[in-house]
């Protein structure tokens, strides 16, 4: 198995570790299912980890662990040094936006704000100088006396940030929050969350389902799947060296081949074509998984040659503005998608021409087949 | 920041914008709306412009100089309009534990719950007050109880007396409370309510400062029905009352059935009307800033 | 009295029988309107549509193959609005005491047709009757729980009715000035026959004595009766039959019939009502002697044809008001004098009964 130290799951110790937010073996069981089964993570302070998985992963219901709505069967949840595993929700120092938002429809937006400083019990001149400023730092000065309903998308967003931030929570925990916005606005407020989390020193945990997302946003992204956490690891590290087939094709687009090591450096497919493998390959016999990300094969010039040469035909081309895709049949029979930027060689490929590829075999990322 | 400009850029287009779209689909509504409108036309505002007109029959205003002056018609006004609103008071602090049980409970206790309510409905009003009049009275059940456990020792006076009216009529009334609520407690997120615990409100303020102010839309419409309703009973009390609880209702039945003198009881009746239309609008005036939101 | 006037009418009834023949002829040669498939009684509803059903509805069906449907209850204020719209839905409908001079005097009734409605052996001064057809007698007598009072200690009187000292406990009357306003100046002491016109500041007065004693007003005639078997009460004032039909299922209570007060019930066919032959005939139905019988005998009501008598229980006569023992005690209603006063009078009740 290809890994390296820092693409393994790291296990979270109880003590110390530098968490600020530490989960230590959580389980939660419903009935027969297992939700979690055992959680150990550490979110360092400062530091945005996001818990990406599809859905029934389990990852909502860590979340509701850690906000406390939930609690689990086995396992504790720190925050810095403070158990809070059967501490109410209202009494754990924590910011949270939801997935709808969750802002009080009756009361302004301004009043949502104070909300959680007015359970906070504190002076009414001060609550309203830390809404004005919250107001100011999310762009909504002057939109303080508007219900929620008079408020855009992307402003209602804002709101709910505001709200959950403008206490000093100890840690800010955001649940698919962008999940309502289109496209355009979707990468604009998540840019914004990410600065303003940055620029405050927030501690947070993200849930999110949308591989992209954890990657524009997160220091470490956390791979959920069936109630464990899969693979842990900066965006780079989990989208160059997934550990598994599941992780890779969860993660980026790729294309992924199952083959068997077959020796002399090289890999067969189930079509008969054969791969050159990367130097550290696992020994004959071993059934793996081949992943090719998109933008690594490149067309070859005529006559150059590369660790693994296939020539092809376009089935179809598909734009997407700075970079081109190409679904391509090899002439072994195997389908790959490639991408390259639009200028260049590429540009002038139609459908149906005929191309050669090429690519190393150190451009090959070895995982587990199960 | 340019994501503000680009979000509230997106606003103006649904509301201002394509105006035809917002036309067309009034013009939809009022159609399918239809029916129900010529409905009550002809079964509400008709006969109450005909009753309208019969007060001022003859061009007199005698019958509203008799209504608005007589200390009889007044005063017994005033008393059902107290009653109406002990009534409202005591259906809203029954009705709303029962529609938040019928919210909450798990299957099948909402169900059970829902027939438990509607089972008044499905027997005549006299038949339910009779049933009152056996449970209320000096030998009734309850008293007859409390009189054999020693907790009392002379019967409590519940029956014959405005104690049993309110009995009575809350009991009858209680369903037009707990539904309209039960409506509006359904349709409550209850994500918000987690969102006011994490936000750190405690139990008592996550009730009184969000789930209350989301079903107020649901107690104003309960109140309104119950106050309305209340207002033009008289069978109920009569009987639970011992003759000793006159309602308006009573005078202008009286006024319609044994003197025929219509023009009096019709003006007794727009009395009666505009009193509670402007009831009405002092409530929502009252809580108009807390439903700006609906 | 009764005794004398009820041979007066015997042998005018034999004239009018005669004549009733002789006119005959006249009555086939109209002919007959179509059947409808039913016509449409208004009663007073519960018992007394019970009875109705037992004694006349049932008969008129099984003779002339016309369904009968009851509707109720009575209401002289939907008997108006029905004629004043020309939309009317019954073709008879009951109607009580002082309520019936007022229709009449509305304008509310077709004339009856005694062509077809036989009243020959009726009280003589009920044979001309023009609109409104006597149904029978009732009366608002005083009643008691039989277990409150001793025997040889009963209250015999309304002045006795007053006396909460010698016969204590809660009472119950109707929540009406009529009845109660005459039991009022019979209290104090006035004669059956000077009782009108009412000496209102007298008989409200009077009234005031007994207003704290009076535990329920009752509103409906079931109601009344019910109050002193649920013992809300244990002396009271209820329609006679009211009594009876509890009496007759074994409750413990007395009818006190000195100085109860009579009225007539009547039936009446709405102006212009479509079936209103039909309606004639089904009060001539009603005017029958075996019809009143079978009617009195369930509901203690009597009727006012002079043969009914031979069609009474024996047990019943002493529960009927028109009994030779009991018709002497009691005086009739003044029901043109509360034609005249009700309106006004019950306003001036109802502000007393708000009077605290």
């Amino acid at each position: 198995m290809n890994e390296t130290p820092s693409g393994s799951p790291i296990r979270a110790t109880p003590t110390g570790g530098g968490g600020d937010l530490t989960i230590v073996g959580v389980v939660r069981r419903f009935g027969p299912v297992t939700a979690l089964a055992g959680i150990d993570l550490a979110v360092r302070k400062g530091e945005m980890l996001t818990i990406l998985g599809p859905s029934g992963s389990g990852k909502t219901t860590l979340l509701k662990v850690v906000a406390g709505f939930e609690t689990p069967d086995e396992g504790d949840v720190l925050l810095g040094a403070r158990t809070v595993t059967f501490a109410a929700p209202a009494k754990r120092d924590i910011g949270m936006v939801f997935q709808n938002y969750a802002l009080f429809p009756h009361m302004t937006v301004a009043q949502n704000i104070a909300f959680p400083l007015e359970m906070r019990k504190v002076a009414k001149a001060d609550a309203a100088k830390r809404v004005e400023d919250v107001l100011r730092l999310v762009d909504l000065a002057g939109l303080g006396g508007r219900l929620p309903r008079q408020l855009s998308g992307g402003q209602q967003q804002r709101a709910a940030l505001a709200r959950a931030i403008v206490f000093g929570p100890r840690l800010l925990l955001l649940d698919e929050p962008f999940g309502a916005l289109d496209r355009k606005l979707r990468e604009q407020m998540q840019l914004e969350v990410r600065r303003l989390q940055q620029h405050l020193g927030l501690t947070a945990l993200f849930v999110t389902h949308d591989q992209e997302e954890a990657l524009i946003l997160s220091d470490r992204i956390a791979v959920m799947d069936q109630g464990r956490i899969i693979q842990l690891g900066t965006p780079q590290e989990i989208y160059r060296r997934p550990v598994n087939r599941f992780v890779a094709g969860f993660i980026g687009e790729s294309n992924l081949f199952r083959a068997r090591v077959a020796g002399q450096g090289y890999a067969a497919l189930d079509g008969g074509a054969r791969f050159r493998l990367p130097a550290d390959a696992p020994p004959e016999g071993t059934e793996i998984g081949l992943l090719l990300r998109p933008e690594r094969p490149k067309p070859l010039a005529n006559g150059a040659a590369a660790d693994n040469s296939f020539a092809g035909s376009i089935l179809d081309v598909v734009y997407l503005g700075e970079t081109v895709k190409y679904r391509i049949r090899l002439d072994p029979g195997i389908e790959i998608v490639v991408r390259w930027p639009f200028h260049g060689s590429a540009g002038s490929l139609r459908k149906d021409d005929r191309v050669t590829l090429g690519w190393s075999g150190e451009d090959l990322h070895l995982v587990e087949w199960s | 920041m340019t994501a503000a400009a680009v979000t509230a850029a997106r606003v103006p287009p649904d509301t201002a914008g394509r105006w035809w779209r917002g036309h067309r689909a009034d013009t939809l509504l009022a159609l399918v709306a239809a029916p129900a409108m010529v409905f009550l036309f002809a079964l509400y505002l008709l006969p109450v412009g005909l009753l309208l007109q019969q007060s001022v029959e003859g061009g007199s205003l005698a019958p509203y100089e008799k209504a608005l002056t007589d200390g009889l018609y007044v005063g017994v006004l005033f008393d059902t309009m107290l009653i109406a609103a002990y009534v409202s008071v005591a259906c809203l602090l029954l009705g709303y534990p029962v529609a938040y049980f019928l919210t909450a409970a798990p299957a099948p206790w909402p169900t059970i719950g829902i027939v438990f309510i509607l089972l008044p409905f499905w027997t005549s009003i006299l038949v339910r007050t009779y049933g009152w009049m056996i449970l209320l009275g000096r030998n009734g059940i309850i008293n007859r109880l409390l009189l054999e456990t020693g907790l009392i020792s002379t019967p409590f006076p519940m029956l014959n007396n405005t104690t049993g009216v309110l009995i009575g009529m809350t009991h009858v009334l209680l369903p037009y409370m707990v539904f309209p609520i039960y409506a509006v407690m359904r349709r409550v997120d209850l994500g918000l309510l987690s969102a006011a615990e994490g936000l750190g409100a405690p139990g008592w303020q996550i009730f009184r400062r969000v789930y209350f102010p989301l079903t107020l839309p649901g107690v104003l419409a309960g109140v309104t029905l119950v106050y309305i309703l209340s207002i033009g009973f008289f069978i109920t009390p009569a009987l639970l009352g011992g003759g000793k609880v006159i309602m308006i209702a009573v005078l202008i039945e009286m006024q319609v059935r044994q003197f025929l003198n219509w023009s009096f009881a019709a003006a007794l009746s727009a009395v009666l009307l505009t009193a509670t239309l402007l009831v009405y609008l002092v409530l929502r005036r009252l809580f108009r800033s807390d439903l700006q939101w609906s | 009295m009764l005794k004398l006037r009820w041979m007066t009418a015997s042998v005018c009834a034999v004239l009018a029988v005669s004549t009733a023949l002789f006119a005959a002829p006249d009555a086939f040669a109209q002919a007959e309107p179509p059947k409808p498939a039913q016509i449409v009684v208004n009663d007073s509803g519960g018992a007394m549509q019970n009875a109705m059903r037992s004694a006349f509805y049932n008969e008129f069906e099984k003779r002339y193959g016309i369904k009968v449907v009851n509707t109720s209850p009575v209401d002289l204020g939907k008997l108006q609005a029905m004629v004043k719209s020309n939309n009317i839905e019954w073709a008879v409908t009951e109607i009580g005491g002082q309520d019936a001079i007022l229709a009449e005097r509305s304008n509310l009734f077709e004339p009856l047709d005694l062509k077809i409605i036989d009243l020959s052996r009726y009280p003589k001064h009920l044979q001309d009757r023009k609109f409104v057809f006597p149904k029978g007698v009732y009366s608002t007598v005083m009643g008691y729980r039989s277990d409150a009072f001793k025997e040889g200690n009963r209250p015999k009187s309304w002045a006795d009715f007053w006396d909460t000292k010698k016969f204590p406990g809660p009472r119950t009357m109707q929540n009406a000035p009529v009845d109660n306003l005459e039991f009022a100046l019979l209290a104090d002491g006035v004669a059956a026959d000077k009782l009108y016109p009412i000496d209102l500041d007298r008989a409200f007065k009077k009234l005031d004595q007994i207003k704290k004693d009076v535990a329920v007003w009752w509103t409906t005639g079931a109601q009344s009766a019910q109050v002193l078997i649920d013992k809300e009460a244990v002396l009271g004032t209820a329609w006679n039959g009211r009594y009876y039909v509890l009496i007759d299922q074994g409750a413990p209570i007395t009818i006190e019939w000195n100085q109860g007060a009579m009225k007539e019930s009547s039936f009446g066919i709405p102006k212009g009502a479509k079936d209103a032959y039909w309606g004639q005939k089904f009060l001539a139905l009603v005017s029958e002697a075996k019809a009143q019988g079978i009617y009195a005998n369930i509901i203690g009501y009597p009727g006012l044809n002079l043969d009914a008598t031979k069609f009474t229980d024996a047990k019943l006569i002493p529960f009927l008001p028109t009994s030779l023992e009991n018709f002497p005690k009691q005086w009739w209603t003044d029901l043109a004098w509360w034609a005249d006063n009700g309106p006004a009078v019950t306003e001036q009740w109802s502000r007393w009964m708000l009077q605290k």
